[in-house]
Order: C-alpha cells, then sequence, then structure tokens
C-alpha cells in the first residue's frame, strides 16, 4: 500500500499531459495486477484528472467507462465516502467532456447525465452542477431544455460538488449572452472582470462568451477589446484551442496579421489534438482567416507560417487552404450537428459568408 | 406555436405571485395543447412550486392529483422527473393540515403513498415521518412525538427539507413539549443567522413569539413578534403568521396589529387556504375585539377589499369584528369536523393573556435583546412658500399612495416607495418648533436659524421599515417629490438638520444616506469627578437599544467616542444589534494586534457603577439603553477602531452613481480631479483587486495613475488608463479658485454648485 502511495507523489515529477499520463498508465496495470481495488480506482481517478486538465480528454472518455464499472461492481468502493465522492467529480467532468466527441451519441451522453443525477440524489448532494452541466450540453441542443435547467441551475445551493462561485457567474454570464441579455451578463460577470473571482479557467473563459458574442452581432470593436485580455492567457495551451479558433475569426475581420501570427504558433497544437470539439473550432477559424486572406489578397504564406513551413498544404493559395480547413471544419460539423440534431456549429461556419464573395 | 424557451424566459423574468402563477397555468395549458408530456410534467411542477412557496399552495394542492397521474403515465419521463415529483409531492403532504376538504381516510392513503414511493426512489422515511409529526403536532400531539422518534431514525436525503427547516421543526417539537431552554439551543443557528432559506427565520420568529404569548412572557413575544413582522408583511405565504402576530398584538401593540392588519388584507382576500383564512381571521377579530373598546369607526381604503361595507362614518370596527369572527368560527368548526377533534373551536373562544403595559417595558428593561420596538421618526419640515391644503391633497393625489385619508389635524398617507412600505402623517404646524437652543447636528447655526424662519413648517411621524438606510432613502424621496419647495428639514429624532439639496439628493442616490445620518452623539460629564460619558440619540427609531458609553475621562473620551460612533453605524449598516454580551464589533490593539470584543450590557446588570447622571440611569423611562463595555480595552490611543466595510462599498456604489455629475463639473474649469479605480492584480497577488489614485486629464476621458501598484504589475505611476465607471471607487473634485475639495458623500454640494 505504502508503494503505492509513493507512487502517486511521483506522478508530479512527470511533465503534464502525455510523460505523465504514460507513467500513471504503468501504474494502473500494476495496480490491476496485484487486484489493489483501492489503487485500481484511485490511479483511474489520477489518469482521468491528468487527461481531463491536461487538455485532451480523449483519454478521459477512455478511462471512465472502467471506472465506473469497478466503482459499481464493489461494494467497498461505493461504501466508502471518499471514493463516492471522487467517483461524482469524474461525473462532473465527463458529462462535461462527453460532448466534444461526436462519436458519443445523444441517448450516451443523456444516460450518463441521468446517472450522474441519481448518483447525486443518492448521496443527498445539490443538483446545482447536473443543471449547469445539462444546461451547457443542451445550449447546443435544445434551447428550452437549456432555458429549463439554467434556472433550476440558479435555485439551487452550491455544495462540494460544484465548480465553485467563479464558474457559477462565468454560467449565468454565458447563458446570458446565448439568449442576448448583454445588461445581465455583464452585471454576472462583474466579479469576474473585477478580479475578485478567478478560477484556472477564467477570466478567459468569460471574456471567450463575450468575445463570441460580440462578434456574433458584429461588433468587433467591443470583442477586440476582449480578444486583447484573452489571447495572453489562453496562448499555447492545448485546453484553449477553441478560444484561439475564435479569436482567429475575428482576427481574420478585424487584423489578419496578428490572426497569422496566432494560427502559427497553434498549429502544432491543432495537429497533436485528439479532441473534435476542439480541433473542429479551431479549423472553423481557421477557415474564416484564410477565406479573408483570399479576399484581402495576401499571398506571402510561406514567410510567415514560419512553424508550419514543412507541411505540404501551405504551399498552396490561402484559397486552397480555406477549402482545406473548411473540408476538416465541415466533417466534424456534420458530425457534432447531426448527433446534436441542430445547426449550431453549422451556422458558426458560414457565419462570415455574408462578408465573403 | 408552443415555445417552451420563451415562455421560461417570461417567466423567469417575473416576479413571484399571482400574475406569475397564471403565467404558468397558461404553459401548462399550451403544454397540453402540444402534447409535449416532458413539458406537461415540467410546467406542472413550475406551478405546485409557485403556488406552494410563494402562495398560499391551494392551486398547487389541486394540480398535484393531475401531475401525478401524468408522471404515472410515462414511464420514459420517470427518471428525468422522478425527483421534482417527490419534492411536490413533499409539499403536498406538508399542506394536507389546511384543507378540512380532504378527508382523513384520504390524508392517510396520500402519507402511505408518500412512503410507498419514498423506499421506491431510494429516499429515507425522514421527511415522511417529518411531515407526519407537523400534521399531528397541534391536535394529536402524543401521534406527532412518536413520528418524531422515527423521523431521528433516519438520515437525511435529497427530498429532505433544508437544514434551516429541520431545525425549526426540531424547536418546534421542544416548544411542544414546553421546553423552552431545548428550543433555543436547537434554534440557535437560525437565530444567529447562520441557517436561513426563503421562510427561515420568519416562521421561527413567529413559533417562539406564540409560545412566550401563550407563556405570558410578552417582551420575549414582542420581541419575536416584531423580528417576523418586519419579514413577512406583504407576503401571501406568511398569512398564517400574521394571524398569530394579529393575536399578539391584540394585547400588546394596537398599532403596530392595525398596520399589518391592513396591509394583509388584500392577500387574505385572495386566499383559498382554509387554515390560513382561519388563523388571520381569528387574530383579526381579537385585534378588532381590542380596538372597538377604543373607537366605533376605522378608515383606510385598504379595508375597501373586504365584503364588509363602510358606512359614512367609515368602517364599523364592531361589524368587521363579526365578519372575521364567523369566518374563523366557520372553518374552525370544519377542521375540528374533519380531524375527529375538538381543537380549533376552543381556541377561538379561549380568553387571551391580560397585558400590562409597565410591566411589559420593565421585563423589556431587564431583556437581552439589542433589538427593541421602533420609535416614530419625527421631521419638522420647512417650506419656502406655504402650500394650501387643496394644492397638498392634489399632490398627495397624485403621488402613487396604497391609501390617503385626512381628518382636521392630519393628512394619513400609505405608500410603498421601492418595495418599502412607509405611512406617514403629515400635519402642519401653527410655529416652527424652539430649537434655537437645541442641540441640532449637520447645519450651521446661522443656517439653522434662517432655516426656522421658513413661512411654512410640517411636522410628519413616520416608522422606519425594513433596513434604516433603505427605509430613510425612501423617506427622502417622498419628501422631495411631495414638496418641490423645501427649504430643509429637521430630522427631531436623531437631531439633525439638512438643506433641501441633501434632501433631493438623498432621495435620489440610495447610497446617498450615511448611517451618522440616523443618529447623533451627546456627551455628558461630571467636572468634579472628571467623568465623561456619551449617548447615541436616534438608534431607537431604528429599533435597537440607543447606546452608552461611560467611564471615560476628559482625556481619553475622544476613544470612547469615536468607538461609540462606529460601533452605532455598523449597527445601522448591519440592521441588527446582537444580544446583551456578544460581540458586536471588535477593535485591535495597533501594537500587540489582540483583537478586543465590543458589547453591551443591561444598566441592571452592567459591569460598573454608572454615573447617577448617565443616561441609561436618569434618562426618559420609554427609551431602552445598552452600555457599551469598554473597560476592558488597553491604551486607547494605541487601538484601531472597528473597520466599517460597508460604508467604504457604500461610498464605492455612491463614487459610481455620482460619476456623471463629476463629468457634468469637469465641463468647468478646475483646480484638480481625482479618481480611485479598482484594477485586477497579478494572478500570483495576494490580493484579487488593488484600488490606485489617477489624475483625471483635463478634456479627456482618460488618467494618469498617481502611484504604482505593488499587486499589478500592469499598473505604473505616470501610466494612462482608460476610465470604466464601474471600477470606480472612490473620487475627489475641486474646481477652479476653490478651496473646497468634494467627495461622493458631499456630491449634493457640487450639484448644487453647479446649478
Amino acid at each position: 500500500m505504502a508503494d503505492f502511495s509513493s507512487l502517486e507523489h511521483e506522478f508530479y515529477l512527470f511533465d503534464r499531459g502525455e510523460p505523465r499520463l504514460k507513467r500513471i498508465r504503468e501504474a494502473i496495470t500494476e495496480a490491476d495486477q496485484k487486484q489493489i481495488l483501492e489503487w485500481q480506482f484511485r490511479f483511474r481517478y489520477d489518469y482521468l484528472e491528468e487527461s481531463i486538465f491536461c487538455g485532451d480528454r480523449y483519454f478521459a472518455m477512455i478511462i471512465f467507462p472502467e471506472m465506473l464499472s469497478l466503482y459499481e461492481k464493489h461494494e467497498s468502493l461505493y461504501q466508502d465516502a471518499r471514493i463516492s465522492h471522487d467517483m461524482l467529480i469524474c461525473f462532473k467532468w465527463i458529462v462535461e467532456a462527453a460532448p466534444e466527441f461526436p462519436q458519443i451519441s445523444r441517448a450516451e451522453i443523456d444516460s450518463y447525465f441521468r446517472l450522474f443525477k441519481k448518483m447525486l440524489l443518492e448521496q443527498g448532494k445539490s443538483l446545482s452542477i447536473y443543471y449547469m452541466k445539462h444546461c451547457l450540453f443542451y445550449l447546443n441542443v435544445d434551447k428550452a431544455i437549456a432555458a429549463a435547467d439554467f434556472y433550476r441551475f440558479l435555485e439551487e445551493p452550491l455544495d462540494d460538488i460544484s465548480d465553485g462561485r467563479a464558474l457559477y457567474y462565468d454560467q449565468q454570464a454565458m447563458y446570458y449572452l446565448t439568449i442576448g441579455e448583454e445588461e445581465k451578463a455583464l452585471e454576472a460577470a462583474k466579479l469576474i472582470f473585477a478580479g475578485k473571482l478567478k478560477s484556472n479557467a477564467l477570466p478567459q473563459a468569460t471574456y471567450h462568451d463575450f468575445i463570441r458574442y460580440y462578434l456574433e452581432r458584429e461588433q468587433y470593436a467591443h470583442a477586440v477589446h476582449y480578444a486583447f485580455l484573452t489571447e495572453r492567457r489562453v496562448a499555447c495551451d492545448p485546453y484553449y484551442l477553441d478560444i484561439i479558433g475564435t479569436l482567429l475569426t475575428l482576427y481574420s475581420i478585424t487584423k489578419i496579421p496578428d490572426g497569422l501570427r496566432l494560427f502559427s504558433i497553434h498549429y502544432a497544437l491543432y495537429q497533436t489534438s485528439k479532441n473534435p470539439l476542439l480541433k473542429m473550432l479551431f479549423a472553423i477559424g481557421s477557415y474564416h482567416l484564410f477565406r479573408a486572406m483570399n479576399e484581402e489578397k495576401h499571398h506571402v504564406i510561406l514567410e510567415q507560417l514560419r512553424v508550419a513551413r514543412d507541411s505540404e498544404i501551405f504551399r498552396n493559395p490561402p484559397e486552397k487552404i480555406a477549402e482545406y480547413f473548411y473540408q476538416a471544419a465541415d466533417g466534424w460539423v456534420q458530425k457534432f450537428d447531426s448527433r446534436n440534431g441542430t445547426d449550431v456549429f453549422s451556422r458558426m461556419l458560414h457565419l462570415l459568408d455574408d462578408k465573403f464573395h | 406555436m408552443f415555445t417552451p424557451q420563451q415562455i421560461i424566459h417570461q417567466i423567469n423574468n417575473m416576479e413571484h405571485g399571482a400574475a406569475r402563477l397564471e403565467t404558468i397555468a397558461q404553459a401548462v395549458k399550451d403544454a397540453d395543447d402540444a402534447a409535449q408530456h416532458y413539458w406537461r410534467l415540467y410546467f406542472r411542477y413550475q406551478y405546485i412550486k409557485e403556488s406552494t412557496i410563494h402562495g398560499d399552495n391551494f392551486k398547487g394542492m389541486i394540480c398535484f392529483p393531475e401531475y401525478l397521474r401524468i408522471f404515472d403515465e410515462h414511464p420514459e419521463l420517470q427518471d428525468d422527473m422522478y425527483h421534482d415529483m417527490m419534492w411536490a409531492f413533499k409539499w403536498l403532504i406538508g399542506n394536507l393540515d389546511d384543507y378540512y376538504q380532504i378527508p382523513l381516510a384520504e390524508v392517510n392513503h396520500y402519507f402511505e403513498e408518500f412512503k410507498k414511493r419514498s423506499q421506491q426512489y431510494g429516499f429515507s422515511l425522514r421527511t415522511y415521518y417529518m411531515k407526519l409529526t407537523t400534521f399531528w403536532l397541534e391536535i394529536h400531539p402524543e401521534e406527532a412525538f412518536r413520528a418524531y422518534e422515527n423521523f431521528k431514525r433516519y438520515p437525511r436525503n435529497r427530498n429532505s427539507d433544508c437544514e434551516a427547516c429541520e431545525l425549526n421543526y426540531e424547536m418546534k417539537i421542544a416548544l411542544a413539549q414546553n421546553n423552552p431552554e431545548q428550543a433555543l439551543k436547537i434554534a440557535e443557528p437560525i437565530l444567529q443567522h447562520e441557517k436561513h432559506c426563503a421562510e427561515i427565520p420568519h416562521v421561527t420568529y413567529a413559533s417562539l413569539a406564540r409560545y412566550y404569548f401563550l407563556q405570558k412572557n410578552f417582551s420575549e413575544a414582542a420581541y419575536y413578534a416584531n423580528l417576523c413582522n418586519a419579514l413577512i408583511q406583504g407576503k401571501q405565504e406568511f398569512l398564517r403568521e400574521a394571524g398569530w402576530l394579529l393575536e399578539i398584538y391584540s394585547c400588546i401593540d394596537n398599532n403596530q396589529g392595525w398596520r399589518l392588519f391592513k396591509y394583509s388584507l388584500e392577500n387574505f382576500m385572495n386566499c383559498h387556504n382554509p387554515m390560513m383564512k382561519m388563523l388571520f381571521s381569528r387574530g383579526a377579530w381579537r385585534l378588532l375585539e381590542t380596538i372597538s373598546c377604543e373607537m366605533q369607526f376605522v378608515h383606510s381604503p385598504l379595508l375597501g377589499v373586504l365584503p364588509v361595507k363602510p358606512s359614512g362614518d367609515g368602517w364599523h370596527v364592531r361589524e368587521l369584528a363579526d365578519f372575521f369572527y364567523q369566518t374563523a368560527k366557520e372553518i374552525s368548526q370544519k377542521l375540528d369536523d374533519r380531524n375527529q377533534r375538538n381543537y380549533f373551536l376552543p381556541l377561538l373562544e379561549q380568553e387571551l393573556p391580560k397585558f400590562d403595559e409597565k410591566q411589559v417595558f420593565t421585563e423589556s428593561m431587564k431583556s437581552v435583546h439589542g433589538l427593541v420596538k421602533k420609535s416614530q421618526t419625527a421631521i419638522a419640515v420647512f417650506l419656502k412658500q406655504k402650500v394650501s391644503a387643496e394644492e397638498l391633497e392634489q399632490r398627495i393625489q397624485n403621488l402613487e399612495t396604497l391609501s390617503y385619508s385626512r381628518d382636521e389635524n392630519a393628512c394619513y398617507i400609505s405608500v410603498s416607495s421601492e418595495e418599502i412600505p412607509l405611512d406617514f402623517v403629515i400635519s402642519e404646524a401653527k410655529s416652527a418648533p424652539p430649537l434655537e437652543e437645541a442641540p441640532i447636528q449637520g447645519m450651521e447655526q446661522e443656517e439653522l436659524l434662517a432655516l426656522l424662519e421658513s413661512p411654512c413648517c410640517y411636522a410628519l411621524m413616520t416608522e422606519l421599515s425594513g433596513t434604516p438606510l433603505k427605509s430613510y432613502h425612501a423617506v427622502m424621496k417622498f419628501l422631495s417629490s411631495l414638496f418641490p419647495e423645501l427649504s430643509g428639514i429637521v430630522n427631531m429624532t436623531a437631531l439633525k438638520a439638512y438643506p433641501s439639496g441633501w434632501v433631493n439628493f438623498a432621495g435620489t442616490y440610495e447610497d446617498g444616506i450615511s448611517p451618522h445620518d440616523l443618529y447623533s452623539l451627546f456627551l455628558g460629564g461630571s467636572q468634579k469627578k472628571n467623568e465623561v460619558w456619551g449617548i447615541t440619540i436616534g438608534l431607537a427609531a431604528c429599533g435597537f437599544r440607543e447606546l452608552e458609553f461611560v467611564g471615560a475621562d476628559t482625556e481619553n473620551f475622544q476613544a470612547f467616542a469615536d468607538i461609540l460612533d462606529r460601533t452605532a453605524a455598523m449597527c445601522i449598516s448591519r440592521n441588527h444589534l446582537p444580544d446583551e454580551n456578544l460581540c458586536i464589533t471588535v477593535c485591535r490593539s495597533e501594537k500587540t494586534q489582540e483583537q478586543y470584543h465590543i458589547f453591551w450590557q443591561n444598566p441592571e446588570t452592567v459591569f460598573c457603577e454608572l454615573p447617577p447622571d448617565s443616561a441609561a440611569v436618569s434618562e426618559k423611562e420609554d427609551v431602552l439603553f445598552g452600555v457599551l463595555n469598554l473597560h476592558h480595552l488597553p491604551n486607547l490611543e494605541t487601538i484601531e477602531l472597528p473597520v466599517l466595510h460597508s460604508e467604504r462599498n457604500r461610498i464605492a456604489r455612491l463614487a459610481e452613481k455620482t460619476y456623471p455629475l463629476l463629468q457634468k463639473a469637469m465641463e468647468h474649469p478646475f483646480t484638480q480631479a481625482l479618481i480611485r479605480l479598482m484594477i485586477p492584480c497579478d494572478e500570483d497577488a495576494e490580493y484579487d483587486f488593488d484600488l490606485l489614485w489617477a489624475k483625471i486629464q483635463p478634456d479627456s476621458q482618460k488618467a494618469v495613475w498617481l502611484e504604482s501598484s505593488e499587486l499589478a504589475s500592469a499598473y505604473q505611476e505616470g501610466d494612462e488608463t482608460e476610465i470604466q465607471p464601474e471600477n470606480i471607487f472612490d473620487w475627489r473634485f475641486q474646481p477652479a479658485e476653490s478651496e473646497e475639495l468634494f467627495t461622493p458623500q458631499e456630491a449634493w454640494l457640487l450639484q448644487e454648485e453647479l446649478s
């Protein structure tokens, strides 16, 4: 037992991301071989946590069913208060991550949500986090259910499973923006913008919501203001490829050279990411950027794309590159929209169509 | 076309109450027409919830059987909806006792069904036994106590009431077992404001008030009744508590009772819950019986909702009393029949404890409570010119009054300003009050004398309700809209005088009122013994004991006075003075950083001998005092005073709101304009935000930092910054060729200067 404990401490000596994940994977194998249930569960928890926060949730999606099955099969696990609490935390991450993978069907996601809710109720927890995550998913699926969820989320108390006050307000701001209530959104985001509430993902995620809002309404000056505050906080982090994608879309209208600079830095992350949602959003932004370049008759791409110089596609004119990213994005857009039964991402892809001839 | 998303937003943007319930009812209909079962259940649940939590629960009770039927018909939705269904079911069984229309057999059936479904969905039986206890508690206590024993065996679950509600329930059991010590111990987290919810502490206060009243402890009964009264006014869901309070007030305070009675009438008439109607009617009948000993007729347009019609002289009190008695009797009989117990009818006929006002005041003097009955606020209103009675009446009618009447002496006006109900009695004074020699603060003597010479003066009496600052703002708003020719006011209760400019400002900006506007400090002393003491005047009008310090001398009295001042301001900001011996605030030693608690003690039990001339010993009989314990403080010169965070925040809000005034002032020549802005700190900084002063550049929307931040590296002295009004924390403004430096608090002077 003591060995496993020190092994767990060792994880922190490895770099975040793939190196650490690899080490945890080895520990899982070891715990499985020795059949020490608590550590079989615990290492899987570590693995899932790392993959959620290291920027690629793909690994989390793979490990979660194993973890759930272990938990459900063994009474000693679900009778243990700490493990049950950890299981809820994992569930919270998974219900947020699952919608990012179009190969996971809506029925499957719904069943995850149902199970999550049941488990929260069994453990006497608040449903705040359930309604929050459910609302997030349904915003792209059925806005009426998202609306119902949102107001239930506001009524439920926060507890130790909830995401904390910062995200509580971020979620409100985001929701109000989706229904066009800018003033309410600004009010909800007030403490975040004033720096009084922070989290790992905030304030940049809140800024991102406002950028999208202003972008859709063609209020580019406002969007640029938030983009300036956001860029340094999200740069070079694979976790924020979606935000980079939005910034690319914005810069395709306001400042193409800035867009190219950002694209150059992040293209490598895009290539290695396994997260379809993040990849799709980055590809959408890239498509907008190259399409705008084509419109603006920009030709000096290779010199500017230092990082991506070795890639064959960039030897083509912007029109071809735009086409390349369109194809990539559209593939995912079709899958996501068809899974969700809506055209949210398709509209995002075609957001700037009226600006291009 | 059925558009649930729009309906949800519409509903959630509405205030709670009848209109919202109506909108949800329409949504239920639309969902039924569209045959969308998810939304049929969703909106029915919302309907039951709205009716139960923000109404008399009648419509929710009617809706529930249909809701349950639809739920049972759609097993495919049950995984998503069973949690809601069990909550709605819980509300149903929690209110079964209110409805005589539901026979006992049906009550038992519902309880059994709830028990079965609790087990089916994996909820413990804690809630089942809790509601069973509540049902039997009054009419069959033994049965209730048995259920309570079972309740304790089961753990909490997600179908349980909140922790505050459960504590309240356990407290009620202890009261029913006549164990007030145990009850107070259980309720301590509620009474200390650690646990609360939508109906706690309201119903806790009501239960304690009722218990003490029946035990003939009038002082405690009045204390809890007043706390409850401040929370429940105008809310239909608390009609039963209003009924209990009316019974209490019928014995101890007719005026409070009358006020509560008339503001509750509309809710009473719209109520369909028999228990609530019966309890309110019982209280109203008892109150009117007492009033009928003093007067034959009463006036108030608010009575117009009743089926009893007025005669030329107003409403006959006897007729009103009979109406409520008959209503109470009829429902009591039906409830007793349903319960197969003879309980409510005998209660109606029961004689209430006799009350002796002097005895209550003596009890209150010894009581441990910092909160006391509010005294009236008297304001002398000075006008630049006379206003005819007709003109005044016309103006009053143009205001949105809840009720208005007048007799030969005065006008009686009820208004609801920013959701604060206020009653005013306004009468024209034959002459200005003799204030020339009075210790009035806030105005120079010359200005005050000029004010007293105004050609017209009115006397206004009111009682501050809700939070004192907000309420006083509402009073100022009322005065400035009623009297455009105002020249100034003197608050006779707090002994403060203000010119019209301030009244208009305080009526416009809620944060324009400072706690110091509501009280004054006065010093007394004895040269012989080198003793100084100080008192507050005005806290009683906010519902607190007046505070006093004793034991200072001519060397150190300033420090004592500062602490008293901060403590009083803190009480007003928080709208609370804790009970005797409980910490109000803390001082800190500058040297050791050791903390010293400030608390008050009853003059009767005070820690030291009081000087014979001190207020607590010698002053008016109708004012309750608390003596601050400051003797344990070390060297007063090195003591840090309590920090008033709420004041800092108030000034920040005021600075933001009055920024347009500053912008306007900057259109004229000025010596300097400074602005203090809130900036976000670096991510690794100890604090989240820092405050920096900047100098506004003339003819620009920009400012230059006057200092560098140690917590946010991006903000350096000399750099330019844009001004975002929402980040403004404070400002200063000095006009050209002027010595004066205006602050947000003095923005009204700036406003006057500009105009």
